[in-house]
């Protein structure tokens, strides 16, 4: 019981599913972008993907960059910038080098709601993305603002930058011991979820590879 | 005379969406802490997002067609600062509604808007030729990808 209300609190933060493998099986909202200019068809679901498979084997609480050695992206370390990244050429059939994975989620806040959100996760989620970024289990994060068109589109994104695809693996046992931190025990990670249920909902997640063309 | 407009039209949405029709940066790139406001947040640079959908098995050759085009007007742009940066995102669509790409560019602020055809122009000239042949691309392009929606939107950073 415990376990499936870290889930949810994790799932509520944002949408990020800790420990998903970025598989194109995964589980997938109705909502689709398409859909919005197709008014005749129905919203067949706008539950967040609420499914965490299980975290990796990696050892409880501790922060373990899991970058592999072969990163194509020069901004896994971030200490090293990479100003020529995006020319960068290689002898391989592909037209564009692969780079970061960045985790996006697709926020729509309720009329009159969106400073309470924003107020809301300031003291939650930013926190938290702050200190994985000190601790480099992620690179970056961004928040875009925008306004909706309608009650099917979002009128807030929120950007997760990984290294690679398996900064993903076993990243809940890394962050969990940090949502405990900042947010509190489990008790508390539910009912700021259920506090948050009323002023946004998640209308999708998906995890995209950033490129660089060559 | 009215193919040519409507040529600029899907030449300006192949270009994955950049509101041409306007220009003039303005300098700063994080406008902190407007005085006054209750806002949780600072605001920072504007992004446009353009959400594609490329037909299927032809996602490498969207990619190859845009690295002649898109990539250099965009390098371009950034090096005369009209924009501040791109991104594109390569993903996987769970459907025909859902998008698999997606390009970002990064403005500085609204204003960047303003005016921005006028700078935009030129560069896409230069770079992409007449705009017989930028319409002749915009046609071609149409066979390999479609483009879902648009969305301009403002990154924040909480305060």
């Amino acid at each position: 019981m415990t376990t499936r209300i870290v889930c949810g609190v994790a799932l509520a933060l944002a949408g990020i599913s800790p420990a998903q493998t970025p598989s194109p099986t995964g589980p997938q909202t109705g909502w689709q972008l398409g859909q919005r200019l197709d008014l005749t068809v129905p919203l067949s679901s706008s539950t967040p993907a609420a499914t965490v498979s299980a975290p990796a084997s990696s050892p409880g609480g501790a922060i373990v960059q899991t970058g592999p050695a072969t990163s194509s992206n020069p901004r896994a370390s971030e200490s090293t910038p990479a100003p020529t990244a995006r020319d960068r050429k290689n002898s391989g059939p592909i037209s564009y080098v692969e780079g970061s994975i960045w985790t996006l989620t697709f926020v729509k806040t309720k009329s009159g709601s969106g400073d309470e959100y924003f107020k809301s996760i300031s003291a939650s989620l930013k926190p938290i993305y702050e200190e994985e970024k000190r601790r480099k289990m992620i690179l970056d994060y961004k928040i875009l603002s925008a306004d909706a068109s309608d009650d099917r589109d979002f009128n807030v994104i929120i950007m997760v930058e990984y290294p690679n695809m398996s900064a993903i693996d076993g990243s809940r046992e890394r962050i969990e011991p940090i949502i405990d931190k900042i947010i509190g025990p489990a008790q508390a990670r539910h009912d700021l979820a259920i506090r948050r249920d009323d002023i946004r909902k998640i209308l999708a997640t998906k995890t995209m590879r950033e490129i660089w063309l060559k | 005379m009215k193919i040519p407009a409507l040529a600029i039209v899907a030449l300006t949405c192949g270009l994955s969406g950049v509101c041409f029709g306007q220009s003039s940066p303005a300098t700063s790139t994080l406008a902190k802490g407007a005085g006054g406001s209750s806002a949780p947040y600072n605001e920072s640079a504007v992004w446009v997002l353009t959400m594609i959908k490329t037909k299927t098995g032809l996602t490498d050759e969207y990619f190859k067609q845009i690295t002649g085009t898109v990539k250099p007007v965009y390098d371009e742009a950034k090096k005369q600062k009209i924009i501040l940066d791109y991104k594109i995102l390569n993903g996987e669509s769970s459907d025909s509604h859902d998008f698999n790409i997606l390009i970002m560019v990064e403005y500085s602020n609204w204003a960047a808007f303003d005016t921005l055809r006028d700078k935009m122009d030129p560069l896409l000239t230069k770079v992409m030729g007449s705009e017989e042949q930028r319409k002749d691309m915009a046609v071609k392009r149409l066979d390999v990808r479609e483009i879902l929606g648009t969305k301009t939107m403002r990154e924040i950073t909480l305060k």
